[in-house]
């Protein structure tokens, strides 16, 4: 039983700088590019390739605005995101409990 | 995950260290608001002459320096509340300390009767638990020691009056306690610009 939740863990969610970023977003409302490139320790590239994952299955929205002239990029965690995050959380934490 | 949440709000909020010197520029301040006084300056526009300038420093530092470097975060709703309740209270203080301040100014009858109950001691326990309740809510520890500080500040500058003097009790009683606080965020504030280098962000 706790095999096939594990073979059956979200694989969008269940990557180390995936789970961080939806960690984040599933405790704050919307936050910065920048915040979340200085808080995980990602570089902007690889920040970008795991949001636009993220974004491809429509668990993070991304908004692109200007304040002055400067471009800010902020992200936040769709219901279908928050939803499934708290899932996966749920899925681990079993997991966990039947292992430890 | 509100451990999450709380964790990752102290750290946005506090960890620049701005909030440190902030209060420890304050307390420096409060130690100095006896020299104003003395110089014909009343009391609560004494205060006002330190608050001021720090306040609008605080929010300059934050803005122009902290923000840059960390980025942008809209906090959850339950935070939001939090803020909101803390900004209730400081009103309510705010109207408590603005009508005992005009009562006093004012040299109202009133004021005969409250006097008994305003004392070293009382002010003490009155700060403790104003900064006590705000620590508690916003999840900012070093305040139970700032208010300690703060509170303790008034009995402590009372009792070396006599013997100092009250431009000197005064800057000894908060002084101290605000250069420590004052240097641990100059500390923190020098670590977080080492370690928050500007970053021009584009995706």
């Amino acid at each position: 039983m706790i095999i096939k939740t594990i073979t059956s863990l979200n694989k969008q969610i269940h990557e180390p700088a995936r789970m961080a970023i939806m960690s984040i977003l599933y405790a704050m409302d919307k936050v910065e590019f920048l915040y979340l490139m200085n808080e995980i320790g990602l570089t902007q590239g690889n920040l970008s390739s795991h949001i636009t994952k993220l974004e491809t299955a429509k668990y993070i929205v991304v908004e692109k605005t200007f304040v002055g002239k400067r471009p800010k990029t902020f992200i936040a965690a769709t219901e279908a995101g928050r939803l499934s995050f708290k899932s996966y959380m749920k899925d681990l934490n079993e997991i966990l409990k039947s292992v430890i | 995950m509100s451990k999450l949440e709380k964790k990752l709000f102290t750290s946005y909020s506090f960890k620049d260290g701005i909030s440190d010197i902030f209060w420890g520029l304050f307390l420096i301040g409060l130690g100095c608001s006896a020299f104003i006084t003395n110089a014909g300056i009343e009391r609560p526009f004494s205060l006002l002459i330190i608050a001021l300038p720090v306040g609008g420093l605080f929010l300059v530092f934050k803005y122009y320096i902290s923000r840059p470097r960390l980025g942008v975060i809209k906090f959850s709703k339950s935070r939001k509340r939090k803020r909101g309740l803390v900004l209730l209270i400081a009103v309510i203080v705010q109207i408590i300390v603005g009508v005992l301040l005009w009562l006093v100014l004012s040299k109202n009858e009133a004021m005969e009767n409250l006097s008994g109950f305003i004392n070293p001691v009382t002010i003490f326990f009155f700060i403790v638990l104003f900064t006590s309740a705000i620590a508690y809510i916003y999840d900012y520890n070093r305040l139970y020691l700032i208010g300690l500080a703060i509170g303790s500040g008034i009995p402590l500058a009372e009792a070396l009056e006599p013997t100092l003097g009250s431009n000197w009790a005064g800057l000894l009683a908060f002084g101290i306690y605000g250069f420590i606080m004052f240097c641990f965020g100059l500390y923190l504030f020098v670590k977080f610009l080492m370690d928050n280098p500007l970053n021009e962000q584009t995706v």
